[in-house]
């Protein structure tokens, strides 16, 4: 883990210094660019085997001076301004929607283990209350009204893919959105054939 | 008046939900709600409003019924409920022919969706969009 930091610190301190990489020697630049993707390259996962072949991601350094390319599960992302190392590299949607999705479905088991023990009487009503005021973001899931930077595509994938029949209210409570914004949406695998007008109310 | 369409919904002060199965589903913050506790019902489940907002406006949904006696009749129904602590006891009654059912009286603000509709209604035939309600939050 030592000897992983100090090749990107290396790296960092190359870049802060010369402005570019062509100003290295290309021995030197081709060694320190191998080491630190290796130092990288262990932490992140989510490749595919074949792009983590060694001949693959030579090719891919070997092409991306000065710029520095990484690949993430949506695809290739070049970014030339600044070099980034890859576990640095913020989260993409696709793993950030997964995540609330975990997140929101184990606050929820939380809450229903803890209804069971109020409802078996191993809590009393008091308890449960205090356990709830005092440990709210263990418990609470929230629901948001606002749909942007949110991967829609994806979660209707999701939820496809799941092979399971599920209702509104239970996919809007596993990803934390209200349901009027999935149920209006045009990517919806459900969508609305006939809508009513407002007199029939 | 009676409502059988998917998302149709009911909004009040009191309300009456009976279903042969309820459920506590989780302790959700929805906007325009706040924190409250949700509840899943199936299996024959109904929703009556029994106590009228008291300016009669729709604060979540804007077509949500809101008059008193009015009833949602499906087979899953979703409940929102802003209250200080979940419903735990459901009472047993005498609802249909064969079968009894849970039930439980609300006190609080309540919203109540249909989230499947009577299985041998056509799902294409009858559906209701989800409309945002203009209002924002609840005074509590």
């Amino acid at each position: 883990m030592i000897k992983e930091n100090i090749a990107i610190e290396k790296c960092t301190y190359y870049r802060a210094h010369n402005n570019y990489w062509q100003f290295l020697e290309a021995s030197t630049m081709n060694s320190l660019l191998a080491e630190s993707f290796r130092a990288t390259h262990n932490l992140y996962t989510s490749f595919p085997q074949e792009w983590r072949s060694e001949r693959f991601y030579y090719y891919n350094l070997l092409n991306s001076i000065p710029s520095y390319s990484y690949w993430t599960s949506e695809g290739s992302y070049r970014k030339n301004t600044e070099f980034v190392p890859v576990h640095h590299f913020e989260f993409n949607k696709r793993e950030t929607l997964y995540i609330t999705a975990i997140k929101n479905l184990i606050k929820q088991k939380e809450f229903l283990s803890l209804m069971y023990q109020v409802s078996s009487n191993q809590i009393s009503d008091d308890e449960f209350n205090r356990e709830l005021e005092s440990n709210e973001s263990k418990y609470l899931v929230h629901i948001s009204d606002k749909a942007d930077n949110f991967n829609f595509q994806a979660l209707f994938d999701v939820v496809v893919n799941l092979g399971i029949e599920l209702t509104l209210d239970e996919v809007s409570e596993m990803f934390g959105i209200d349901q009027s914004i999935l149920e209006e949406h045009p990517l919806n695998p459900r969508p609305l054939l006939q809508i009513r007008s407002n007199e029939s109310y | 008046m009676k409502a059988i369409e998917l998302n149709a919904t009911i909004e009040c002060v009191a309300a009456e939900v009976i279903a042969r199965k309820i459920i506590p589903s989780a302790f959700t913050e929805i906007p325009n709600i706040g924190k409250c506790f949700t509840y899943k019902c199936s299996l024959n489940s109904e929703a009556t409003i029994e106590k009228e907002l008291e300016p009669k406006e729709a604060l979540v949904y804007q077509r949500s019924m809101l008059t008193a006696g009015d009833l949602l009749e499906s087979d899953g129904l979703f409940v929102a409920v802003k209250c200080r602590r979940p419903y735990t006891d459901f009472g047993l009654t005498n609802h249909s022919h064969r079968h009894k059912a849970q039930t439980f009286k609300t006190k609080e603000f309540t919203l109540a969706k249909i989230s499947r509709m009577i299985q041998n209604i056509p799902e294409r035939v009858l559906a209701n969009p989800l409309v945002v309600a203009k209002s924002k939050s609840i005074e509590r």
